[in-house]
Order: C-alpha cells, then sequence, then structure tokens
C-alpha cells in the first residue's frame, strides 16, 4: 500500500488550537489515518485513546469534553503519559481487545527526553503495548520555546538567549539501550513521505513498545516561514540534521537521503540558528558535529 | 487459577494482610515498587501473582510516580487497581494523587506510615499521610491488623461508590502494624463478593467501552462554569462518602459479624468519663490497655478523611477534658488531630471541654503505657483551659 492509497481522514477538525505551519499537527492527521487503515498484516486497528501528556496538544486538542481530533483523549500530567498509555492498554489486554485496539501516547520532546524520561524508560523495558510518539519540536514549545534536552547545541531558546551550551540527548541510543521492539525516526515531508508511511504502518501492526521519533517543524519555536514546514522536514533529513533510522529487533538500519545537502541548508531558514549561520567557524563545527553523528549512525548499521 | 487463596484464621503481619485484602478485592492490576516500611505487601502481590494464586496483573514500576501514573491509565479504562508504599514515596506521587482524585478515579493505595524527611528515617509517624489531609480522598487508619485487611475491601467500596469516585488511602502505622503479626480471619471470597461488587464504570473519568462510538476528551480544559462544577462535585463526593460509611458498616456487620460500630470511630473504656483520650492507629490500642482501669474513654479515630465532626461529638459527649496524643505536628506547633479537633470544636475547645495535646512519637520514640498514665495525672492535677501543646518525653 502507497501514500496515494490511504485517504487522509478529517480527524483534526478547523476548531484545533496549533499554530499555522505546526508540523505535528499535519503528522497527527496523517498517523491517525495510516493506522486506522488496514495494516500489513491484514488487522484493522482501533485507536483506544489518544494520551497526551502537557504539551501544546493539551490545549490545542479540544476544550469542554469535546474532542478536535477524532479519537478519545485522555489528558495527563506532564511526567506521566508513557504510563497512563501502558494502564490502558493492559486494560484493553484483560478484555481480550488488545488485538484490535491501539493505546497511543503523543508525547512531546520535553515530555521524552527529560520530564517523563524516567517513566518512558520503565514503560519502554517492560515492553508496555503502547505506539509512543515523540513529538520532537527540539522546545518546550507550549510554554514558548525553552531549551530542552531535545533542543541541538548551538540553537537559540527563550532560556538559551546565547545558543544551547550543551549537547542534545541521543534517543536513539537511549532507546536502543532498552532494547525496545520498534523504534523509528520519522519526517512528514514530500521526499519523505513513502519511509514515513511504511514506518507508521509497521509500528501500529506491531504489538509491545514502540516508539515514532517524529521531526515536528515548529515555526513559532524555530522561528522560521510557516509555509516552510515541509520543506524544513525533509531538509533537515537530507542535511543529515535528522538522521532517519529504524531499530527492529536490534537490527539497525540508516536511511541514506536521495539528496544530500550542507547542514546550512536547514540552518538558513531558522532564526535559531542565525548566530551559526553567521560565523563560519562555529558552521563548520555544527557540520562536523553533524557529520560525526551521521557516520557514527553508519557504523552500527555496519557488522560489528 | 491452580492455587487458591487461603481463607480462615491465621496469623498474618500487617502488610501481608493488606496484601490479602488486595487479593480478596480482585484487582486489574498491581503496581509495585519497593519502599520501607511497605515492601512486603508489593512482594506478596508479587508472588500471589507470580504462583497465580490471584489473577492481577502484576508490574514492577519504575519509581512510586509510575505506580500511580499506571494506576490513573488502569482506572481510566475502567479497571481496578492497587498499590502501596510509604512516606517519601506517597510524597512522590503527590502530583498525580492531586490528578487522580480531581479526576475522580477509583483506586485504592495502602500507606504504612513512616516519617517523612528530612531528617532521614524509617520510624513511623503520622507526617506523610496526614500531609494529604486537603486532597480529596478518604483516609483511614488502622488499629489492628485485621482491620488492614477489612479497611482495604472498605475502601474499594468507597472509592466505587457511584455517587464517590475518588481514590482512597488505607494507613497502617510503619512497623507497629507493617511487621506485627496477630490474628486475623481471612473472609472467604464468595463472602467478598457479596461485599465488594464487580466494579462498575464511571461516566465521569473513565473511557467508554470499546464498541462505544462516543468519542471522549477526558480532563481536557473546561470553561470556568465546568471547572467549577467539578470542583462542587468533588466536595459532594467526599460528603457521599461520609454518608456511605455507616452504611458501609453495616453491611460488614450483616455478612462477616464483626461489628464496626458506625464504622469512623473505635470506642472503648468509661462511656460516662469526664476524659476522653483522642487518637488514632496503631497506639490506639496500647492507650486502651494502659487506662483500661482509669475512668476515661479511648477513641480511636478510623476515619480522618472525611473527618467524623459529628460522630466525635457525640462520642466525647459532655467530657470536661479531651486528650489528644498526636505523631504529627504542624507549624503551629499542635499535632493534626489536636488541630482538626480545635477547628471543628471552635476556639474554646471541643464541646467545651478543654483539649490537652500530646505530640511525639518522632524519630523511633516509643511510647509505653507508663507514658500514657502520666500523661492522663499531668492531665487531670491541671487546672484551668489548657491550649498548650505538650511534647511526650519532655520533663514534665
Amino acid at each position: 500500500m502507497k501514500p496515494k492509497d490511504i485517504a487522509i481522514q478529517p480527524f483534526l477538525d478547523s476548531r484545533h488550537g496549533l499554530c499555522p505551519g505546526c508540523g505535528s499537527a499535519i503528522a497527527m492527521t496523517h498517523i491517525q489515518s495510516i493506522v486506522s487503515q488496514p495494516l500489513p498484516s491484514g488487522k484493522i486497528k482501533k485507536i483506544r485513546s489518544m494520551v497526551i501528556p502537557a504539551s501544546c496538544w493539551s490545549i490545542g486538542s479540544g476544550f469542554d469534553g469535546v474532542s478536535f481530533i477524532g479519537t478519545n483523549l485522555v489528558h495527563t500530567p506532564f511526567i506521566a503519559g508513557a504510563t497512563v498509555g501502558e494502564g490502558i492498554s493492559i486494560m484493553s489486554k484483560r478484555r481480550g481487545a488488545n488485538n484490535d485496539e491501539i493505546t497511543i501516547v503523543w508525547a512531546g520532546d520535553g515530555a521524552s527526553f527529560d520530564i517523563g524520561l524516567g517513566l518512558l524508560s520503565g514503560a519502554a523495558i517492560r515492553n508496555a503495548d503502547i505506539l509512543y510518539v515523540i513529538n520532537d519540536n527540539q522546545t518546550y514549545g507550549n510554554t514558548g520555546a525553552q531549551e530542552s534536552g531535545a533542543t541541538p547545541k548551538g540553537a537559540k531558546t527563550q532560556t538559551s538567549p546565547n545558543g544551547k551550551t550543551i549537547a542534545q540527548k541521543d534517543i536513539i541510543e537511549i532507546m536502543m539501550a532498552h532494547k525496545v521492539r520498534y523504534y523509528a525516526s520519522i519526517a512528514l515531508s514530500v521526499a519523505t513521505i513513502d519511509d514515513f508511511y511504511a514506518k507508521v504502518r509497521r509500528a501500529a501492526d506491531d504489538e509491545g513498545f514502540r516508539c515514532l521519533h517524529l521531526l515536528s517543524v515548529c515555526p513559532p519555536g524555530w522561528k522560521c516561514d510557516a509555509a516552510k514546514t515541509p520543506d524544513l522536514a525533509e531538509l533537515a533529513v537530507q542535511t543529515h540534521a535528522f538522521p532517519l533510522v529504524e531499530v527492529t529487533g536490534g537490527r539497525f538500519c540508516l536511511t541514506k537521503p536521495k539528496r544530500e545537502k550542507p547542514i546550512e541548508e536547514f540552518l538558513k531558514h531558522q532564526k535559531r540558528f542565525d548566530a551559526i549561520i553567521n560565523s563560519p567557524e562555529t558552521l563548520r563545527e555544527f557540520q562536523e558535529q553533524v557529520d560525526n553523528r551521521w557516520n557514527y549512525l553508519l557504523n552500527l548499521t555496519r557488522p560489528a | 487459577m491452580t492455587n487458591k487463596l487461603a481463607c480462615g484464621k491465621t496469623i498474618l503481619t500487617g502488610n501481608k494482610a493488606a496484601a490479602y485484602g488486595f487479593a480478596l478485592a480482585e484487582l486489574d492490576v498491581f503496581g509495585g515498587y519497593p519502599i520501607t516500611p511497605s515492601t512486603e505487601i508489593t512482594e506478596e502481590m508479587a508472588l500471589l501473582t507470580s504462583r497465580e494464586i490471584i489473577s492481577t496483573t502484576y508490574r514492577n514500576t519504575d519509581s512510586e510516580l509510575a505506580s500511580m501514573a499506571l494506576g490513573i491509565g488502569v482506572a481510566t479504562a475502567g479497571g481496578r487497581y492497587g498499590t502501596a508504599t510509604s512516606s517519601q514515596g506517597l510524597a512522590l506521587m503527590f502530583e498525580l494523587l492531586h490528578w487522580a482524585t480531581t479526576a475522580q478515579l477509583p483506586l485504592v493505595i495502602v500507606n504504612a506510615n513512616r516519617s517523612l524527611g528530612a531528617p532521614w528515617s524509617i520510624h513511623p509517624d503520622q507526617t506523610d499521610s496526614l500531609l494529604f489531609r486537603d486532597l480529596f480522598m478518604p483516609q483511614i487508619y488502622c488499629a489492628s491488623v485485621q482491620e488492614v485487611l477489612d479497611m482495604v475491601l472498605w475502601a474499594y467500596r468507597i472509592a466505587e461508590d457511584p455517587q464517590v469516585h475518588l481514590p482512597v488511602l488505607v494507613c497502617l502505622d510503619g512497623f507497629m502494624l507493617s511487621h506485627t503479626a496477630e490474628t486475623v480471619i481471612i473472609p472467604a471470597q464468595e463472602s467478598v463478593r457479596k461485599f465488594l461488587p464487580e466494579k462498575r464504570l464511571c461516566k465521569n473519568s473513565m473511557l467508554p467501552e470499546f464498541d462505544n462510538e462516543k468519542i471522549v476528551n477526558l480532563q481536557c480544559p473546561y470553561n470556568w462554569k465546568e471547572h467549577s462544577r467539578r470542583k462542587k462535585a468533588l466536595v459532594l463526593a467526599m460528603q457521599s462518602a461520609y454518608n456511605a460509611i455507616t452504611e458501609i458498616a453495616g453491611d460488614w456487620h450483616h455478612i462477616f459479624g464483626e461489628d464496626y460500630g458506625n464504622g469512623f470511630l473505635r470506642i472503648s473504656g468509661d462511656i460516662n468519663a469526664s476524659v476522653a483520650v483522642v487518637s488514632m492507629g496503631a497506639i490506639v490500642g496500647t492507650i486502651e490497655e494502659a487506662l483500661a482501669e482509669k475512668p476515661v474513654k479511648v477513641i480511636g479515630l478510623r476515619f480522618f478523611r472525611p473527618f467524623p465532626a459529628k460522630e466525635l461529638r457525640n462520642a466525647i459527649g459532655n467530657v470536661s477534658k479531651i486528650i489528644v496524643i498526636d505523631r504529627s505536628i504542624l507549624p503551629n506547633g499542635h499535632g493534626v488531630i489536636a488541630d482538626e479537633l480545635r477547628l471543628a470544636g471552635g476556639a474554646c475547645g471541643y464541646n467545651n471541654a478543654d483539649i490537652h495535646s500530646f505530640v511525639g512519637g518522632f524519630g523511633g520514640q516509643n511510647f509505653s503505657e507508663e507514658n500514657f498514665l502520666n500523661m492522663l495525672s499531668a492531665v487531670l492535677s491541671e487546672i484551668g483551659p489548657f491550649q498548650k501543646t505538650y511534647w511526650i518525653g519532655d520533663a514534665q
């Protein structure tokens, strides 16, 4: 099944409170549509609930008991998403419905890399039967773009006005260290749509702990043009800023983009990287950092 | 199931009795995380589930926060959940405890009371659970091992009452009860089912059944009117819990024969006495024994939340002096029970009697029968209003 065969259903209705150009909002609709279609095994799953720890989606996905995203919503405190999702999925299993129900936890990078990392680790190592989406916009978006563990080194945020001075946490290796059943990074753009659809379908079809690491372009946080969202997702992949990986049963796979570009092409559209773009020295260092990371991941794909 | 849960007369520690209470409540899920002195509850649940003596799903969680998060998930999906903790663990749960109460999710937490640091201590006092007295969460304090088992079952009845739907906290004093073995009667599962029926779904807080096409958005932001309505509903839920307790005590008496009176209080001694001693938890039994020959009535609070003001007033009657023994301390210098009594009874004391407040029991300080006799003679020889708080063990 190709992306063109999947009808995008109107899950997200026009009352939602997400920003213009929100990458996460587009991905939400796509992911819900993909999950609701027959999966590779032929199974059709119903979304039991979308579990939302504190994030833009806490206020953007509904109001007064009404869901604007076409599925049940369960809001939780910032720290608790993964384990609340696990509790819901255990009950699906106890009622014999785990084969046709799917619990999705839709958590931000702050909730996953930082405050909720402990609980995420627990759910991952227990192989909780949830589809955990890290909605990664590389910043605390809902509070107005502050530094998170997912913010790239050098990027300016409201709490790192001179640019982040410490490293970005490596969520790929954190997840791999948990021997998770399925982990994949995904970005939604024209160049990466086949990869996006294939991974979401595999993740939804499987059982146990599955993690999709979604790059969500965030125009207010990244200080970029809201019309550039799909382009920036594509550029993030093409410049190796956001490598597309897939880990199944410990097997690591890195997708080499068809067209590769220097990091500048990704950075130059975002004001948060101004200082880097304006300094050839810093830009060279940033490129080196990206190259080192790419080579490191490339090495993981080779047999030891 | 290959094995059967033991039943009948046996000897159990308070912790094991709590685990048997959970077992008889036929939980869907138990979330375990060890902390002294409640660890044995968790170990026993792990054992009972791994031997398939009960069909509960057991999970070792990664913190007390995770065990509360798991409970929120299970209760949201309509399951029956339990967990056990103490002290720092209960404190770590706080954010999610508040969430579970205000989301009106029925679940039960057993807390083996232990001092909340600093300084570091594993000894029992009641500063941990009483810190949460402002939550919309009934709190039960046990005075015997049998009560521990029984109160876990009461807790589910209250939590799942359609008019209530709140988390319930069952407290047993660390070591004094958690590690003390007493004779206990484990009720038969069939009788427990009569007392505690299968869990019903709560339409306010839970996901609809899978085949229900109604889409819900749980705990999302609301307009201020609806938000206020939910706050008022919490007050009503606590009131409903209050109203349910005497009926639950009656049902228990009818099914199991054990008489817990009106449910709220444990009353003994001379009902015509002019002095009443009020306390809570395992030391109530020691006080009863120490003062058995004295002209006092001893009142143990089984429920601290909802606070049984009316029942206390009736039980205290027309005494002239009330001795309150607290194992907690507030910034205003009062013990929590004494403070609550003063609040409920007005500035001049409960029923116009003088409140003589004693606090202590911190960091491993044990109370002997002699302590209680000394307190009584100090109070009896004191003349006039007396609002001071005495620290047990200080030179008097």
